[in-house]
């Protein structure tokens, strides 16, 4: 009787060494761009959901995270101060997406060295030094160009066709430096060059020097081309100068069609067009295309203002890069994660694919 | 208490260096150890006085501090100037873009930043002194034109420094050596510090014991007396603002050396704090008081908010009102102070 | 007689309005784009809120003082108006009117510390400036904000500013409707400077406070109030802002209240005080926003808008000094 009462007691001590040395605690610092647009809430709002659920699974506050942010995704000096900070709060591993590709490396190498483990998210960390982002929780920003490509050409190809000169398309990029945004621009432009090439139709790139100078395949005279692509980046990434950039392209009398490579940059499209009315979905309209989603852009497009946009799934990079914080606080090994993206109009908005990746 | 009080600020030393300075440090150190322990309460695990966080702070302090010194020889002769942070920038664009398309060698490159913030404090100087335009106004137009010269020069484009490996990044040396410990860490010297410190012995030597110094002061506190007294106040009232200008490209250096990439069209925010520093510092803003040590002081703990805030894990919102309410007390209880003397 | 004609104000005004003539006649010219109907809508409806902030300084400008802290100011106000509907639901014109309550509180605030306390009002007006660009953000925990669009409710009052008539073919035409309010807010603050008691005080406490305080008249009390009604004007503008904008971004605003100062400067207002027109601030409005959305089209980006301003900016304050008007 003694001995199995003995027995069991060693065993109950045991089990609860056991689980309080597997108690793990994990802090993570995310550093994301900012909150300016309401798909950086939603990113949020998926991170924090996945670590509130990872919590209720393990029974105690395994994981605690503090998510900061730039005022804006021009304020290269408080990211940096952020992401010191982060690195200086020795957490056990870091979530970050930059604003920009070069002010960062010393830093990152300070994490190779101390073994801080970083996972990207949306357009992640370009440009990193070997071994300093493990993984990535991001959209595929070039296809996702493309996909607006395609989307917008299915409504344009036979008014080209029948239209008599050349025609415009414009795209609005909100800057020319991001990886996000500029992957998008460059798939967009790619795209349509292709598109056109199997008609035998010519495309001119024109406007801010980066994306002319890295377009693929566009041809060298204006005179040649049946399509003029010009690209407009504001001098700031603010919705009112995008606004103004689009402004201007909505004014020329041969303009077809528009892209806005993110949520600000399409919010001032359509800022724009509050101004000129001549956006809609009809042939004689210009048609807009969007970039994510937020309470004006669902609105502009149940009005028939803006033809459609294409969605990624924020909450879904918040969600998957928690996922992948964990595991590389672990020591498992990560992939990257490509987190999708769908084109949605005003058909298909309300399906149940499309409207779980749209917030407000 | 009080008795206590009285006499410890009339104690020589603090004599020596001020009063209003010794109660700034006082509140700077009162502000660390508030940081301390709410780092400690808020953000678990998160020290607060560390040695990376002080150099990550004196980071922010570097080209504050120089902007701010610079500062203080316009705000000294009565005037002010609104296109510091832009010129700064400005100069950091121009010099990187040359360094980046032109090939420019980084010596030349480091040269450049000070000529042109140099050129602009020229401009702004004749315009106020020899024109007698009123500053506010004056450097408020500088400001939009140097905005727009340095976003014309880069054709809007961001311009990006090197980094410390790559060539042309040693000039990241002269903001901070970063020595490579055994266990993985880093350990950085802040020889921005030093520098620092040493120009600004340097700006408190021209404005307390030369002649250019005294008379910008007096500029500030009875222009005509000074005049009539025979002095060409024209020059000297220049010559304050193009050391402005030309600190304000020096601090450029010291900018890009830690935030590496700089974006044309913006910089005026930074404005705000480097007046709030010499201000806080004890330079009054119709001239005639200046003092380089509080200028200093006010830019480090500026630079201090700044990180004790995020330390706490607090958005960066939460510095802009802290400094507003020390700001707004420090000046109050300086008029106070003084209207009570009287 | 010749000279007095020049250094008189209306002159000045009368040459700002030639000017701003040029301009557009330079960009109609150039750009057949510039000429449509819609650019026109399009420039009244950018300049609201700028106009209201240059209104509302032409105020503290005259007493000799400044207000640095609007552009953050209105940032702040509108974000909160935005934060009260979304997250604490409160109905459109109750947070429109706190809005504008906050104006007028902070306004306050400023006249006080700087006609009580004596504080110099560029660092109060500073000190306010960084507190709203911190407050704003604090409340609404660094997200932009929107105020009611397109489909929600309350969205109608928009078109108290920019009205949207849809023609039987299905076209819209955009009418600046807030245009009118414009003038109709110029038209009375025009007759409270110069015909009523407060005006009269305002411009003396520019002049000549002493003078004014000795002749036995709370000086203090005037004095606050031209920066509470500076506030009104601020807590205008952010509902203006709001209204013709979609987005309300936090962290900016830090530059709207050096534009408008410039303006103001520009349209004949001295800044050591003692003298303004409101007209001239609406003339000088005119001129910045006829660039700022004209030199798009001839194939200029902003920087040269930039540029260009600022070179108008010295233009003018060396055009006052030629003229013979001492400045600050």
């Amino acid at each position: 009787m003694k001995r199995a009462f003995s027995i069991l007691l060693v065993l109950t001590v045991l089990t609860v060494c056991a689980a309080a040395c597997a108690e793990e605690y994990y802090h993570f610092e995310i550093v994301s761009k900012g909150f300016q647009a309401t798909y950086w809430q939603a990113v949020q709002k998926g991170a924090r959901e996945e670590a509130d659920r990872l919590n209720r699974e393990a029974g105690y506050e395994m994981i605690t995270m503090n998510y900061t942010g730039p005022d804006s995704e021009a304020d290269i000096t408080q990211q940096v101060q952020q992401f010191t900070s982060a690195l200086n709060a020795n957490p056990s591993a870091i979530g970050f997406a930059a604003v920009d590709q070069n002010a960062f490396r010393d830093l990152l190498n300070d994490a190779i060295s101390r073994k801080i483990p970083i996972v990207g998210f949306d357009s992640g960390v370009p440009g990193a030094p070997e071994g300093a982002v493990y993984a990535n929780a991001s959209t595929d920003n070039y296809a996702a160009g493309a996909v607006a490509a395609d989307g917008m050409w299915q409504k344009i190809e036979k008014r080209i066709e029948q239209a008599d000169g050349p025609v415009r398309i414009g795209e609005v990029n909100q800057d020319a430096t991001g990886e996000s945004v500029t992957r998008r621009g460059l798939g967009f432009i790619d795209r349509i060059i292709a598109l056109a090439g199997e008609k035998d139709w010519k495309v001119f790139v024109t406007g801010n020097e980066y994306y002319v100078g890295n377009a693929n395949g566009a041809c060298a005279e204006e005179s040649e081309a049946k399509i003029i692509l010009e690209v407009r980046v504001p001098a700031q990434p603010t919705v009112e100068l995008c606004a103004n950039e689009a402004f201007v392209l909505l004014n020329k009398e041969d303009l077809i069609a528009v892209f806005g490579s993110n949520q600000p940059a399409a919010e001032g499209i359509i800022s724009a067009d509050d101004n000129l009315c001549v956006c809609g979905i009809t042939d004689a309209t210009v048609i807009a295309v969007g970039f994510d989603s937020g309470a004006t852009l669902k609105a502009v497009i149940q009005m028939g203002i803006m033809y459609g946009a294409v969605t990624q799934s924020p909450v879904d990079i918040g969600r998957k890069t928690i996922d992948l914080l964990l595991a590389c606080a672990r020591g498992e090994p990560v992939e990257d994660v490509d987190t999708g993206c769908a084109f949605y109009t005003i058909e298909n908005i309300d399906s149940e694919e499309i409207a779980q990746n749209l917030y407000d | 208490m009080k008795n206590g009080l009285k006499r410890f600020l009339n104690c020589k030393p603090v004599r020596a260096i001020g009063p209003n300075r010794v109660v700034l440090l006082c509140v700077m150190i009162f502000l660390c150890l508030l940081f301390q322990l709410f780092s400690a309460l808020l953000n678990r695990g998160n020290a607060f006085l560390t040695y990376e966080r002080a150099v990550s702070a004196v980071n922010y302090g570097y080209f504050i501090g120089f902007m701010a010194l610079g500062a203080t020889f316009v705000i000294a002769t009565g005037g002010i100037d609104f296109s510091i942070g832009p010129v700064m920038f400005t100069a950091a664009l121009i010099s990187g873009y040359c360094f980046q398309r032109y090939n420019l060698p980084m010596g030349a490159a480091l040269l450049l930043c000070p000529l042109i913030g140099m050129i602009f404090g020229c401009v702004g100087g004749f315009l106020v002194s020899y024109l007698r335009l009123p500053s506010f106004i004056t450097s408020l137009g500088l400001m939009q034109i140097a905005k727009g010269i340095g976003s014309l020069f880069t054709k809007t484009q961001n311009v990006s420094w090197p980094a410390e490996t790559d060539p042309g990044g040693w000039f990241r040396k002269l903001s901070n050596i970063r020595i490579p410990l055994e266990n993985g860490r880093v350990f950085n010297l802040p020889t921005g510090l030093l520098i620092l410190i040493a120009v600004a012995v340097l700006c408190a030597v021209i404005l307390n014991t030369t002649r250019a110094g005294r008379y910008m002061v007096g500029i500030g506190s009875n222009r005509e007396a000074v005049r009539l007294s025979g002095v060409d106040t024209r020059r000297w009232e220049m010559l304050a603002y193009v050391i402005c200008g030309t600190l304000a490209g020096f601090a450029a250096i010291f900018y890009v050396g830690c935030y590496t990439t700089v974006i044309p069209g913006r910089g005026d925010t930074f404005n705000n704090e480097v007046i709030a520093a010499c201000v806080m510092g004890g330079t009054s803003m119709s001239g005639g008081v200046a003092s380089i040590l509080g200028t200093l002081i006010g830019s480090l703990m500026i630079a201090i908010m700044q990180e004790g805030i995020l330390s706490m894990g607090l958005s960066i919102s939460f510095q802009y009102a802290l400094t507003a309410l020390i700001l707004i007390a420090v000046v109050f209880a300086d008029i106070a102070g003084r209207r009570r003397k009287n | 007689m010749k000279k007095t004609l020049i250094r008189s104000d209306a002159f000045q005004r009368l040459l700002l309005a030639l000017v701003i003539l040029a301009v557009y006649g330079f960009f109609y010219a150039l750009s057949p784009a510039f000429r449509r109907y819609t650019t026109m809508a399009y420039i009244c409806n950018n300049l609201y809120y700028i106009l209201l902030i240059a209104i509302g300084v032409t105020f503290p400008l005259i007493t000799g003082g400044t207000d640095l802290s609007m552009g953050t100011g209105l940032i702040c106000y509108s974000l909160i108006g935005s934060w009260l509907m979304r997250i604490c639901g409160w109905p459109l014109w109750t947070a429109m009117a706190a809005t504008i309550l906050m104006g007028v509180m902070i306004g306050t605030v400023n006249g006080f510390g700087i006609a009580r306390l004596d504080i110099p009002p560029f660092i109060m007006t500073l000190g306010t400036m960084m507190f709203c660009r911190g407050m704003g953000s604090i409340l609404t925990g660094g997200l932009s904000g929107t105020w009611p669009n397109y489909l929600e409710p309350g969205a109608g009052f928009r078109k108290a500013f920019r009205l949207i008539l849809t023609t039987e073919n299905g076209q819209r035409i955009p009418i600046p409707l807030g245009m009118v309010w414009m003038i109709l807010i110029l038209i009375l603050m025009s007759f409270v400077l110069h015909h009523t008691r407060f005006g009269r005080y305002v411009i003396s406490i520019g002049s000549n406070r002493e003078a004014l305080k000795l002749s036995g008249v709370n000086v203090v009390k005037w004095h606050i109030l031209a920066y509470a009604v500076c506030g009104l004007f601020t807590g205008l503008a952010a509902v203006a802002y709001a209204g013709t904008f979609s987005n309300i971004t936090p962290g900016e605003g830090a530059g709207f209240e050096l534009n408008a100062i410039g303006a103001v400067i520009i349209g004949g207002t001295a800044m050591s005080g003692g003298s303004g027109s409101v007209f001239g601030t609406f003339l000088g409005v005119l001129l910045i926003s006829v660039l700022q959305v004209g030199l798009p089209f001839i194939g200029l980006n902003a920087d040269w808008q930039l540029l260009i301003t600022g070179c108008i900016l010295l233009g003018a304050v060396a055009l006052d000094q030629i003229r013979g008007r001492k400045g600050a």
